[in-house]
């Protein structure tokens, strides 16, 4: 679960800490992320196609505040580039750092969908 | 604790709920803005909010700001707001706080941080709820203090008016009366009365009680009552041998001292007061002063005022006071004025008191105005020097001026007085006659007193009008006879007649009850035990003290009468 270089995709102990030990908490959290992340990613891809800074900004932002909450470090840290980029209004730049957040999120849901027991 | 978490991401909403409950917090979720902000406008919102920074709809400083407002245009309890947000650059900060946030929570926030967070919430709210709830006593306690405090002044006023200021008379020849009183927005326990005796001798009254309000009003009215109490002994307990029966100022003065001084101590008060008499045949004041502001003497020959002061202490200083009273002189034109302190302590807006000496210049540049005149002189001069038409204290002023005409009167001192020979005329003449049934007695007290009402209907100025006390004596006493009537003459017997006559002459007023039975001995009755031992001759003694005369006799018919007498009192002084 670790890339080459770069934050953990999912900080497993963190996370558990976090909710104070709680498997039942963390793995609700979990679900909750899956079900919400496909939307953001819509809205993150929409964002990009129409060159809205500010819908882009906002679903990175939403993004990054869920991922943070279950310590999907490396999710975080793609959503928060995002975030930047959005916010200066570099948008010609966007392009490739939205897809390393969808990637980070794609990777980051097959290690949730193992910890939810495949109910996400 | 309820707390409002607003967020419109699922995740950490979820955490913070899940969080909070756990710590026991009952907690509301809103997924944006305005559910936020309408839950926080609902019934028992909670008084704790974690508000996302940014949220659709509404943001979290939106809904700050809009609390805010609320808490200081609506009074309402204050809500506790944390700002949840993963910006944390300064100018967010300071923008945050100017919405009115209490404190800031970074995403992904640290359980023991928000722990911390939490406590300290709690804590500033605890400190409102009770400083809210004291303000809330607060204002109502002085609300009702303030009603309270308008209920005080108005029976305060109601006091002294009715209790406290004597109305100045108007039917003295050779004298003329002018009294003012201007209130204060508090009660002086200032009082003033005048005493007539014939129409020879005026006792002017004026007093003042320590302190203010409803108590010093009412230890005033009771000074009063003592000086009538003292002057109604002193008349009755005269030696019938005296040369007059009306007391001395030191005397009325002395026993009013004698009743109320250790009273007065025990209440840790006192009161100055001057009992001063005008004896207009004798052309002499006598007056005792009891630490009251000194009375100014405008002497018209002189064209100058002198302060007249005694030297006593004020009632309730001590018992071992002797009062002494002083004599002096005066002549035709002369004028005396008394005053409460509310008239020398008045100031200006340079903190100057009006004081005595500029009182005593006007009333010397003035002396030749009637006394109404210079005492609305007087209370112009100090409104003016004051700048105000309202005062801390009562302003009250009484003057008392000597007519010139006197001198003439010195003439007329050869001739016969008038009053010399008794006047018989009939004024007034009712009867009445009843059976002798105890329930009758009502109608006897009924019958007495519509008699008296008829003589002050008939004749405004008749001499019974201020006399109410007396009048009040002299129907207890009829009632007290035709009891013993119906009891003792009559042996309990119901359906004999008793005739009751009243009449009114100048001089008297009688009372003559008539029976057909036994005639009873006023001297073989005991005195009175007053230890309720026994029952027996209190009537008698009732009787004999509420009247001037009682008279036991038998008409031409072989009827007993009892007469009960009231004499104007200036035919009592000349006895």
């Amino acid at each position: 679960m670790q890339t080459e270089e770069g934050p953990p995709v999912f900080d497993h102990a963190a996370a558990l800490e976090r909710v104070d030990g709680d498997e039942e908490l963390l793995a609700e959290l979990a679900g909750l992320f899956l079900e919400d992340a496909p939307g953001l990613l819509a809205q993150i891809k929409d964002g990009v196609a129409q060159r809205d800074g500010n819908r882009l900004e906002r679903a990175a932002h939403s993004l990054k505040g869920s991922a943070s909450n279950i310590d999907a470090l490396a999710t975080v840290e793609a959503a928060r580039a995002l975030e930047t980029i959005a916010r200066d209004g570099e948008l010609s730049q966007v392009g490739p750092v939205a897809a390393r957040v969808e990637g980070e999120v794609a990777r980051l849901t097959d290690v949730l969908t193992k910890l939810t027991g495949g109910q996400g | 604790m309820k707390i409002l978490i607003a967020d419109d991401d699922a995740v950490p909403r979820r955490l913070l709920e899940a969080t909070l409950s756990r710590w026991g917090y009952e907690i509301v979720v809103a997924k944006d803005g305005q559910e936020a902000w309408d839950i926080l406008e609902g019934e028992e919102s909670p008084k704790m909010a974690i508000l996302d920074w940014m949220m659709p709809e509404m943001d979290g400083l939106e809904v700050c700001r809009k609390v805010r407002q609320r808490e200081q245009e609506d009074q309402t309890p204050y809500v506790y707001i944390i700002m949840l947000t993963s910006k944390m650059r300064k100018e967010d900060v300071i923008e945050g706080m100017e919405a009115g946030a209490d404190d800031y929570l970074t995403k992904p926030f640290n359980q023991n941080e928000l722990q911390v967070r939490m406590m300290a919430g709690q804590r500033i709210l605890d400190l409102q709820a009770v400083l809210f709830q004291s303000l809330t006593r607060h204002k109502r306690a002085e609300e009702e203090l303030a009603r309270a405090r308008k209920r005080e002044v108005g029976i305060g006023a109601k006091i002294q008016q009715t209790l406290l200021l004597g109305q100045p008379p108007r039917d003295l020849s050779g004298i003329q009366v002018s009294a003012l009183t201007i209130p204060s927005q508090q009660i002086d326990g200032d009082f003033y009365d005048f005493f007539q005796h014939g129409d020879q001798v005026l006792d002017v009254v004026v007093g003042d009680v320590m302190g203010k309000g409803v108590p010093a009003a009412l230890l005033g009215a009771a000074i009063k009552s003592h000086l009538l109490r003292a002057l109604g002994h002193l008349i009755e307990s005269a030696p019938p041998d005296a040369p007059t029966r009306l007391p001395e100022p030191e005397a009325i003065v002395a026993g009013v001292h004698k009743a109320v001084t250790g009273q007065f101590i025990g209440l840790d008060t006192f009161e100055t007061l001057c009992y001063f008499r005008i004896d207009l045949d004798g052309r002499q004041v006598k007056f005792v002063d009891c630490g009251h502001t000194a009375t100014i003497h405008y002497r018209h020959r002189h064209g100058n005022c002198r302060l007249l002061q005694g030297d006593n202490m004020p009632l309730g200083f001590s018992e071992r006071e002797v009062y002494t009273q002083v004599v002096l002189p005066f002549e035709p034109g002369d004028i005396f004025v008394f005053y409460s302190d509310g008239v020398t302590e008045a100031q200006n807006e340079a903190g100057e008191f009006f004081g005595v000496n500029r009182l005593e210049d006007l009333i010397r540049a003035n002396g030749h105005l009637a006394p109404d005149a210079l005492t609305d002189l007087i209370h112009r001069e100090v409104v003016e020097f004051s700048g105000a038409d309202t005062f801390a204290d009562d302003l009250t002023c009484v003057a008392v001026k000597m007519a010139l005409v006197a001198a003439d009167a010195a003439t007329d001192a050869a001739a016969p007085a008038p009053e010399a020979a008794p006047s018989d005329r009939l004024v007034a003449r009712a009867e009445l006659e009843v059976a002798s049934d105890l329930g009758q007695l009502a109608a006897i007290w009924e019958f007495i007193r519509a008699f008296g009402r008829q003589l002050a209907e008939a004749d405004p100025d008749n001499p019974w009008l201020d006399q109410e006390d007396r009048l009040f004596h002299l129907e207890l006493a009829a009632n007290e006879v035709a009891s013993n009537i119906i009891k003792h003459a009559y042996e309990g017997q119901p359906d004999r007649p008793i005739q009751i006559v009243a009449e009114a002459y100048d001089d008297r007023l009688g009372i003559y009850l008539y029976h057909e039975g036994v005639p009873f001995d006023p001297e073989a009755v005991a005195p009175p035990s007053f230890d309720g031992s026994r029952e027996g001759g209190f009537g008698v003694f009732i009787v004999q003290q509420s009247v001037d005369e009682v008279n036991y006799t038998r008409d031409e018919q072989g009827r007993n009468c009892v007469s009960l007498v009231l004499r104007r009192q200036e035919e009592l002084e000349e006895e």
